[in-house]
């Protein structure tokens, strides 16, 4: 199963790094709702940060060490310590999470970004929100 | 939950061979291709009539197409996140590529500017950024020297502004470039929509998009203009 994750984050990666996942013009963060979904999955810390380093490999998008990709990494991380503070379902635990962590995202790496671009901004929100309870969805069908 | 992945993971497979990632595609009839190569002609279209524009309006002047030394360079990855719209292109210092060059999708139509170069990788700003800023003209060819001038600021799509509100735009007509940091008279793309509605500061301002002929996501490759030589910073 692990293993299987592992490919998943990867080729999820792959995609998002390609730019291969547009909407409308706007481009959801797949990693980012897999990776909450996997917080409820995988039950050791270790496997879930081989899991963000492995997407954070697949997401770089230069040979420069990114401040974007080390920030989006550190959130990924962080917030598997958080969930012992969440409920147990899993819906609204996406929820949150998709919510607060896209926000928290834009706000540490370019919080104009959000003021300037707000409609962009909302979208991403919804597909990430989306995005997470689909995943949470079929989580909960296994 | 183990078949779930599995589907998950084939989707995504189908989905990145679909896009010609791994040259798959090759392997199908030229139906899935299709979609590319009208983009592809559409682009060398566009360049032409460009090239073509260039040599009945300005030629005789300086510009002329044998001018450029265009490098080709494959895109390999961009920027995965909504607040920026970069690429990452395979060539970088060693290969002569340096900061601040310009960068085309095809021969005279603009697509960006290098900002980060490193020993074989290079990024670089498209106009479909948020930090990208270029004076502009909206005009088409044989209109004489009626020209109206314009800002493009990046965005998806990226937005002409500060057009004074007398001036009359159609939908179609031809973005070149006016700004000093990229070459004089390559296309932007074309005015898509004109918001009669919507306009800027007191009014005083039309705002419209640009439209282009290809899509980013589907462009391979790009050329850099190593002899055009952009102020610094």
């Amino acid at each position: 199963m692990f293993f299987l994750d592992i490919v998943l984050i990867s080729i999820v990666s792959l995609a998002q790094g390609l730019s291969l996942m547009i909407f409308n013009g706007i481009k959801p963060n797949f990693v980012l709702a897999i990776l909450i979904v996997l917080i409820f999955s995988e039950k050791e810390f270790w496997k879930y940060s081989i899991l963000v380093l492995t997407s954070l490999i697949c997401l770089n998008y230069s040979v420069f060490i990114s401040k974007e990709i080390a920030i989006f990494g550190l959130l990924m991380l962080l917030a598997f310590y958080f969930k012992k503070y969440l409920s147990e379902s899993i819906f609204l635990h996406s929820f949150l999470f998709a919510s607060i962590l896209t926000t928290l995202f834009y706000l540490l790496i370019d919080f104009k970004f959000i003021f300037n671009n707000f409609n962009v901004f909302l979208l991403e929100l919804f597909y990430n929100i989306l995005i997470s309870l689909f995943f949470g969805f079929l989580y909960v069908k296994k | 939950m183990i078949f779930i992945r599995f589907a998950v993971i084939i989707a995504l497979l189908v989905m990145l061979f679909s896009n010609g990632l791994f040259s798959i595609k090759d392997l199908f009839s030229s139906s899935l291709n299709n979609k590319n190569e009208i983009e592809s002609l559409k682009l060398e279209n566009d360049s032409l009539k460009t090239e073509l524009y260039i040599a009945e309006n300005l030629s005789g002047k300086e510009i002329n197409e044998g001018k450029w030394e265009y490098f080709y360079t494959k895109i390999f990855s961009s920027y995965p996140f909504n607040d920026q719209n970069l690429i990452s292109i395979s060539n970088g210092e060693i290969s002569g590529i340096k900061k601040n060059q310009t960068v085309v999708a095809a021969p005279g139509i603009l697509l960006g500017q290098v900002i980060k170069v490193s020993k074989n990788t290079a990024l670089v700003r498209t106009i479909f950024d948020k930090d990208f800023i270029a004076a502009v003209k909206i005009g088409l060819p044989g209109q004489g020297e009626i020209r109206i001038d314009a800002l493009l600021k990046g965005g998806i799509p990226p937005t002409l502004e500060m057009i004074e509100k007398s001036k009359n735009i159609k939908n179609g007509e031809i973005v070149y470039n006016a700004d000093q940091n990229y070459p004089y008279g390559f296309k932007l793309g074309e005015v898509q929509m004109i918001e009669t509605e919507n306009t800027d500061t007191a009014g005083l301002f039309k705002k419209v998009f640009l439209k282009t002929d290809y899509n980013l996501t589907s462009l391979e490759e790009v050329l850099v203009i190593k002899n055009f030589g952009a102020l610094e910073d």
